[in-house]
């Protein structure tokens, strides 16, 4: 997919002539990358790769596009490339380093224990908070736009074996 | 502290909206209003509780826009014109409705306006010494936020993350005359390695959405019922589920009570031309502030009963009797479980306190006044991290306040035509002043302008705005509008050929930070210093 929304404004470059390429993560599933322009591209094709090598996702986008969403997994940490297709091959543009955000709680309990001091310096020979561990994480919730404001209403889904 | 607390927060935010260019701009609607309808009466509000010798007890972010915006004396000017207006226009309607179902409501609104025009006077229109003298008080506690209310994980750069931090920091040393400890990160959005720029910049905490820390590594022992600390030695205070929704929901919460104000029927389309005259200067029609019905139900807007002012104060009181009660419920519900004092924070934009939710300053006084009897105990970040000593480590997860968690609202097929521009335009700037070179005063105030321009585009009320498909011509004019000075002033810098009186149109429309110095976006490398200064002094 690539954007279709509102266009840029009359004094702003419709694209830029470089190969440049950037990434930004949208959520812990998606990534979406721009570049310049590549004369010549009849199409641009995108690959996530996690683990080194693991291919995870492959887009091919036209020759005009600028952009491309790419769907990858939450917690993933790898790299996106961009290859310019054109007559004669492939052209790689980029290879763009991602990390999106993990989509719920981790697997590891391990505790260690840190204070501020006055001044804001961290001292990590603080000791344990006593208590007993919270049964269950909230965290994730079906998405509810909020009437007032950017702030999502929390209609929270139970995670981690919470009771609904 | 031992049985746990309440941890309130209002963000205050407005982008920076001012057109000295015009004499009238309705955009500027936006800071009236909400001096009108939150600022004030949370100030008088202040006022009454240091009177009654009651803690304010909660936090606020006072955005760097917003403080510009609060000390411009062109929107101080105009404001104080808009309130004399407005009391006009109530004083007309309440002669109008006299002895009718709406005779309270325009009682209500005259004795309201005077009080609020009483408190701006008594500041002379100085709000942010009246907010600043509670904070000196220590009856409230108040941060900053990003630069422009900047989204930090989509800002492509470093230098453009510091200077998001540093002209925020600075700015608030401007107008509060100390350091600010904490920060609220425009729309709760954390992205790896915040935390340290953020320590660079002498900041020690955050408020996150819930999942920067149920979702960090490894899991927080008492999930979000306590801050934790970063690797950099960053607290994070995050969102509180249950708190938010009580109040956020506009079909579960509260302001959604039939007693209350109906949001969406304003005098300002059905008054006489004559009495809005003053206010619209030929504009077109728009809200004024004025609303004279109740939510009364699921009915047309043309059937909305009369607002009784009264009964919807009567809502608040129980309502906010209501709210303490829960927490307290909440509070004893899970100290059972987790055995130890847990804290619930509960974030809320500034603005849904008046301008949303009409009565909403009246539930809040009403909040905090309960709580001090109740027991409830309201505390601050300072005050909590200063009782409690230890906090566990953990590596806070990427995360925003926005629909759906992440940062889709301001990232998405709407909207991403943006970033090429604006990231190309940072690279561009960080280039630009990071080269070694003599400057002239000229070449000075022209990437210093450069960086203004820079840092208003990057407001992420923009991409706000076109993905709520409001009033996205002007968000994208003034997303367009930025990134052309920017360019044009780089492009005369590089040519030598700097317009000088284009330089001047600029500095005096977006006049923000004058104290701002272009060094700011200058390239470095990691650095650990902490508490980093880069706005010269006056």
């Amino acid at each position: 997919m690539t954007t279709t929304g509102a266009s840029a404004g009359a004094d702003l470059p419709v694209d830029y002539p470089t190969a440049e390429a950037r990434v930004l993560v949208a959520n812990p599933t998606t990534v979406w990358a721009e570049w310049g322009r590549h004369d010549h591209a009849s199409s641009f094709v995108l690959r996530a790769l996690v683990d080194g090598t693991t291919e995870v996702s492959c887009v091919e986008v036209p020759g005009h596009s600028r952009d491309a969403w790419v769907t990858v997994w939450p917690g993933s940490r790898g790299v996106l490339t961009v290859d310019a297709v054109g007559p004669d091959g492939n052209v790689r543009l980029a290879e763009l380093p991602f990390a999106t955000p993990v989509d719920g709680p981790s697997s590891s309990s391990a505790t260690r224990w840190g204070r501020l001091d006055a001044y804001g310096n961290l001292h990590r020979d603080a000791p344990p908070v006593e208590g007993k561990a919270v049964s269950a994480l909230a965290g994730q919730w079906v998405a509810e736009r909020s009437t007032y404001g950017s702030a999502s209403v929390l209609r929270r889904e139970p995670v981690d074996g919470e009771a609904r | 502290m031992e049985r746990g607390a309440l941890m309130l927060v209002l963000h205050a935010h407005l982008p920076f909206v001012r057109h000295p260019e015009y004499p009238s701009f309705m955009e500027e609607d936006w800071l009236y209003e909400a001096i009108t309808e939150t600022y004030l009466p949370l100030l008088g509000m202040l006022d009454r509780l240091e009177a009654d010798g009651v803690a304010g007890g909660f936090t606020m972010t006072m955005t760097p826009p917003l403080c510009e915006m609060l000390a411009d004396d062109l929107l101080k000017t105009r404001y104080a014109a808009r309130l004399d207006a407005l009391i006009a226009v109530a004083e007309q309607q309440r002669d109008e409705v006299r002895d009718t179902d709406f005779d309270e409501a325009g009682r209500h609104y005259v004795d309201k306006l005077h009080a609020m025009r009483d408190v701006y006077r008594a500041y002379s229109g100085d709000l942010i010494a009246g907010f600043r003298r509670h904070l000196k008080a220590r009856r409230i506690e108040i941060v900053t936020c990003t630069a422009t209310h900047g989204l930090m994980p989509l800002i492509a750069t470093l230098e453009g993350r510091r200077a998001q931090l540093e002209v925020a920091t600075a700015s608030y040393r401007k107008h509060f005359e100390e350091s600010p400890r904490g920060i609220w990160l425009a729309e709760c959005a954390y992205a790896e390695g915040v935390d340290v720029l953020m320590r660079e910049s002498g900041l020690v905490y955050f408020f996150g959405e819930t999942h920067s820390v149920n979702f960090a590594s490894p899991r927080p022992k008492f999930g979000h019922y306590r801050p934790v600390l970063s690797d950099a030695g960053v607290a994070v205070f995050p969102r509180d589920p249950e708190c938010s929704k009580q109040v956020w929901s506009a079909e579960e919460g509260y302001p959604g009570d039939a007693r209350y104000r109906e949001f969406y029927r304003d005098l300002g389309w059905e008054a006489p031309d004559a009495w809005v005259e003053p206010i619209f200067q030929g504009s077109p029609r728009r809200d004024i502030g004025l609303k004279y019905h109740r939510i009364t139900g699921s009915v047309p807007l043309a059937d909305k009963a009369a607002y009784v002012p009264s009964w919807a104060e009567e809502c608040a009181t129980a309502h906010a009797e209501h709210f303490v009660d829960a927490r307290l419920a909440q509070l004893a519900r899970v100290h059972r479980e987790i055995e130890t004092a847990p804290l619930l924070v509960a974030p809320y934009d500034a603005e849904l306190f008046g301008h949303w939710w009409y009565e909403g300053p009246l539930f809040l006084e009403a909040v905090v006044r309960r709580a001090a009897q109740a027991g409830l105990v309201l505390t601050t970040p300072v005050a909590w991290l200063g009782a409690h000593s230890s906090c566990q480590i953990v590596t806070p997860s990427p995360s925003s306040w926005g629909d759906g968690g992440w940062y889709d609202v301001w990232l998405n097929e709407h909207n991403a035509w943006i970033y090429p521009h604006l990231q190309r335009a940072e690279q561009r700037l960080v280039a630009a002043v990071s080269a070694t070179e003599e400057r002239s005063a000229l070449a000075e105030r022209v990437l210093s302008q450069a960086a203004r321009e820079l840092l208003l585009a990057q407001s992420s009320d923009w991409a706000f705005i076109v993905t709520m498909d409001t009033t996205v011509e002007y968000a994208v004019a003034r997303t367009t509008t930025h990134l052309d000075a920017l360019n044009s002033l780089l492009d005369g810098l590089a040519r030598d050929a700097v317009d000088e009186h284009q330089l001047s149109v600029l500095e005096q429309r977006d006049s923000l930070f004058a104290e701002l110095d272009y060094r700011v976006f200058r390239r470095r490398g990691t650095s650990q210093r902490v508490g980093g200064v880069s706005v010269r002094s006056r």
